[in-house]
C-alpha cells in the first residue's frame, strides 16, 4: 500500500469515532529511553494515538521550542541517528502494522543520506511519509520526485502568515495530509490556542476545495496542550498534532503518556 | 549596495526555512529592492557610513612588512571603522532598512561579539531596541563585549543549547524572529541564511572592495596580483572580492580557520572536508540556517562542532556564494592554523604597529606563508581590529614577555 493510502485510511477511521479527528502524536525517536521506546509507542497506540510522527533528532532544530530541543539533544547523546530512527520505525511497524508512521526530519540528515536512498528506506520499512519542517515546496523539486517515485507522502506545512497564493501552492504540493502550523512561533505548549485558529482552518478547508484537493486531510499542530484544545480543533481540522505536551508525559512514564492521550480523546483516564 | 539580489549561487543558496519565515524574507526582499531605488535611503545610509562609521577607510601601504617579506603589501583598514570591524556596514544598512519597514526591535546573533556590538550600536543610533543572542560559552570568553553591548542599551541573551556558541545563537535568534515577526527584524551578521540575506549583506559590504580597488589603482596605477581575506561566513571577503571578480588576472584567496588539527571539531575549515563512511574527509553540501552550502557535518547529517582561535571564524558553514566561487575556481580557499595566526598577529603588531583581529590575522598568516619573496602586489583585507582579542592572546602566550614566535621581532 502507498504511504498516502495508509494515511488516508487512518484519517477516515478517526473521522468515524466520537473524537471526530485523528490524534497525531509526535515522539522523538528513542526518547526518553531507547530500550523502552517500542513499548512506549505501543502504549501510545493502545491509548488512542491514530498516527505517529516519529522525530529524527537533529543538532540544530530551529523550528522547535525547548521541550523538543531537549528531547532531541538527549536522543542524539543516546546515539539515535536518521539510520537508527529508520530501524526503530521498521520495528514499530512490525509490531503495530495497522497504524501509520511518518517521520519528522529536518532536511540536512536526509540530504546527507541521499534523497533517493532515504525515500527507498521509508518504503522498505513501511514508513508512510515524511514531514520536513525546513523544506518549502519552492525548494523541493528533487524531494518531491523521490517521494512520488517511492509512493511516500511528503507533508508540507502551511503557516498562519502564508499568503493566499502560498496556501494554495502548499495545498497543491502536499501529499498524505497538510500540516497547518497554528501560530507564528516554534513548537511548545501554550495555555491558549491562537484566537484565529478556527478561521485559519476554515480558510484552508475552503481553499483545498478550490484547488481540487478536497481529499487532503488537514492536521493542526503547534501549541496544542490540553483536552479542550483537542476538542475545539477537532471541530475544524481532520487531525490534531500534539508534540511537546506528549514528550513531557513520555519523559515521566508510559502510564502518564497513556493517561494523557486518553484524556485528549475524551475517553476518560 | 545597489547590486543584484540572487536567490541561488550555482547549486547553493535558496530559502530553506520553516514556512512561517517565508513571508518575512519575502517582505525583506521587497523592502530592500524598494529601498535601494530610493535616493533618500541611499543618501541616509551613505551619510551614516561617512559621518558616523568612518568610511571610506584608508588603504595602508605596509612598508616595513613589505620590505621584510619581499612583497608589496597593502592593508584595507576596515579595523579603523567605528566599533572596530567591517560588521558595522551591514548592521547600519539592515537597521536602516528595518526602520523603514516599521520594525521597532532588532535581534542579532554574535560569536565574538563584533556583530552584536555593531547591531547594538546601530540600534542605539537609530532608536531601536535590540536583543543579542550569544552562546553562554562565548559570553564567558567575551565578558567585556557582553558589557559593551549592555552599555549600548542592548540585552544580551545567553544561549545554553547545543555547543553554546555562534551556531546555537543563530538557532535561537531564528526562533525569536519567527515568534515576533510583526515588531522584529533579524539582523543576520554574515553572508548566510535564506535569500535575500547572502546577497543583501554582500551588497552592504561591497563598499570595501569598491574603495580598495579605486585606492590601489591610485596608489600603484595597476590592479593587485592577489587579494586575500579571511572567511568565516565570509562577509568581509565577499565584500572585498565582489569588486575584483571580473578582473580575471587578480588572484582571489579566502582563508578559513584551520584551527589546531584536521580532525572533526578541531577546525572550522569547510574545505578540509567532513568525515565520510569511506574514511577520507571530503567537502559536503548541506543545509543549515536557511541556506544550502558547504557544511561541516558528521556521517549522519548532524552539524559538527568547530574550533578556531578566532570566534568570528568558528562556524560550520561557508556563505553560499563562496561555495559557488570555489566550484568555478574563481576564488581559492585555503586555511591558516591557530599557531600561524598567532605568529601573524605578532608580526603585524611588531612591523606595522597594527593589532589585527584574530580573524583578519588569518589573511595575514597566509600572506606570510605563501607570498614571501614573490615581489607580488598583494591586497589584504584587515577586516577588524584586535583589541577584543588581547585577552585571548594573553591567555595563550602567558603574561610574561609577549612573544609568540619566540623570535625577537
Amino acid at each position: 500500500m502507498s504511504g498516502i493510502e495508509a494515511i488516508r485510511r487512518a484519517f477516515l477511521r478517526a473521522e468515524g469515532t466520537p473524537a471526530k479527528a485523528a490524534l497525531i502524536g509526535y515522539l522523538t525517536a528513542g526518547y526518553p529511553d531507547p530500550r523502552e521506546f517500542l513499548d512506549l509507542v505501543e502504549t501510545a497506540f493502545d491509548a488512542g494515538l491514530d498516527l505517529l510522527e516519529l522525530g529524527v533528532p537533529f543538532s540544530d532544530p530551529v523550528a522547535d521550542g525547548k521541550t523538543i530541543q531537549a528531547s532531541s539533544e538527549a536522543a542524539l547523546r543516546a546515539g539515535i541517528t536518521l539510520t537508527k530512527t529508520l530501524e526503530i520505525a521498521g520495528r514499530i511497524i512490525e509490531r503495530v502494522p495497522e497504524k501509520p508512521v511518518v517521520l519528522m526530519s529536518y532536511l540536512n540528515p536526509i540530504l546527507r543520506m541521499g534523497i533517493d536512498r532515504f525515500f527507498g528506506a521509508l518504503k522498505s520499512k513501511g514508513v508512510a511519509g515524511v514531514i520536513i519542517p525546513d523544506l518549502i515546496p519552492d525548494e523541493a523539486e528533487a524531494v518531491r520526485d523521490a517521494a512520488s517515485r517511492h509512493e511516500r507522502a511528503l507533508v508540507f506545512l502551511v503557516a498562519p502568515n502564508s499568503t493566499t497564493e502560498r496556501r494554495k501552492k502548499i495545498l497543491r504540493a502536499s501529499t498524505g495530509f497538510l500540516y497547518a502550523i497554528g501560530l507564528e512561533g516554534v513548537t511548545g505548549e501554550r495555555d491558549d490556542l491562537s484566537a484565529d485558529s478556527a478561521e485559519f482552518l476554515q480558510t484552508l478547508r475552503k481553499e483545498r476545495g478550490e484547488v481540487g484537493r478536497g481529499d487532503l486531510p488537514i492536521a493542526y499542530g503547534f501549541g496544542v496542550s490540553r483536552p479542550e484544545h483537542f476538542r475545539e480543533l477537532a471541530r475544524h481540522a481532520d487531525g490534531v498534532i500534539v508534540g511537546s505536551a506528549l514528550i513531557r508525559r513520555a519523559a515521566e512514564s508510559k502510564e502518564s503518556l497513556a493517561a494523557f492521550l486518553r484524556t485528549l480523546k475524551g475517553v476518560g483516564s | 549596495m545597489n547590486g543584484p539580489l540572487e536567490r541561488y549561487f550555482g547549486e547553493y543558496g535558496g530559502v530553506y526555512v520553516p514556512e512561517t519565515l517565508v513571508r518575512p524574507v519575502e517582505e525583506l526582499t521587497a523592502a530592500y529592492e524598494e529601498a535601494v531605488r530610493d535616493a533618500t535611503f541611499l543618501e541616509e545610509l551613505s551619510r551614516l557610513l561617512r559621518n558616523y562609521a568612518g568610511r571610506p577607510t584608508p588603504l595602508t601601504p605596509a612598508q616595513r612588512l613589505s620590505e621584510e617579506i619581499g612583497a608589496e603589501v597593502f592593508l584595507k583598514r576596515e579595523d579603523l571603522l567605528h566599533t572596530g570591524a567591517h560588521k558595522i556596514n551591514n548592521a547600519l544598512g539592515q537597521a536602516l532598512l528595518a526602520k523603514r519597514m516599521g520594525k521597532t526591535r532588532l535581534i542579532a546573533e554574535t560569536g565574538a561579539g563584533q556583530h552584536g556590538v555593531a547591531t547594538a550600536t546601530a540600534a542605539a543610533k537609530l532608536g531601536l531596541s535590540c536583543d543579542v543572542y550569544m552562546g553562554t560559552e562565548d559570553m564567558r570568553r567575551q565578558e567585556l563585549n557582553v558589557f559593551r553591548m549592555e552599555l549600548l542599551g542592548a540585552r544580551v541573551i545567553g544561549v545554553d543549547a547545543g555547543s553554546r556558541t555562534l551556531k546555537d545563537a543563530i538557532n535561537e535568534a531564528l526562533r525569536d524572529w519567527v515568534s515576533n515577526l510583526r515588531t522584529t527584524h533579524y539582523v543576520l551578521g554574515s553572508v548566510l541564511g535564506p535569500a535575500p540575506y547572502p546577497a543583501m549583506i554582500r551588497n552592504f559590504h561591497r563598499c570595501i572592495g569598491d574603495e580598495a580597488r579605486r585606492q590601489i589603482l591610485e596608489a600603484t596605477s595597476r590592479l593587485p596580483d592577489t587579494v586575500i581575506a579571511c572567511v568565516g561566513g565570509g562577509s568581509n571577503a565577499i565584500g572585498m572580492f565582489s569588486a575584483f571578480l571580473e578582473d580575471r588576472n587578480v588572484e582571489l584567496v579566502g582563508v578559513e580557520g584551520g584551527g589546531c588539527g584536521k580532525g572533526p571539531g578541531e577546525h572550522a575549515a569547510r574545505y578540509f572536508g567532513s568525515p565520510t563512511a569511506e574514511g577520507k574527509p571530503v567537502p559536503t553540501v548541506g543545509v543549515l540556517h536557511g541556506t544550502k552550502t558547504v557544511l561541516l557535518q558528521d556521517a549522519d547529517g548532524n552539524v559538527l562542532p568547530t574550533h578556531s582561535i578566532s570566534a568570528g571564524l568558528d562556524y560550520p558553514a561557508i556563505g553560499p556564494e563562496h561555495a559557488a566561487l570555489h566550484d568555478t575556481g574563481r576564488v581559492r580557499y585555503v586555511a591558516a592554523s591557530d599557531h600561524e595566526v598567532l605568529a601573524a598577529f605578532e608580526t603585524l603588531c611588531r612591523w606595522e604597529g597594527i593589532l589585527p583581529a584574530l580573524e583578519s590575522a588569518h589573511a595575514v598568516a597566509y600572506l606570510l606563508k605563501e607570498y614571501r619573496n614573490t615581489g607580488k602586489t598583494i591586497l589584504v583585507n584587515l577586516s577588524g581590529r584586535g583589541d577584543k582579542d588581547v585577552e585571548t592572546v594573553r591567555g595563550i602566550v602567558g603574561t610574561g614577555r609577549a612573544s609568540i614566535s619566540g623570535e625577537d621581532g
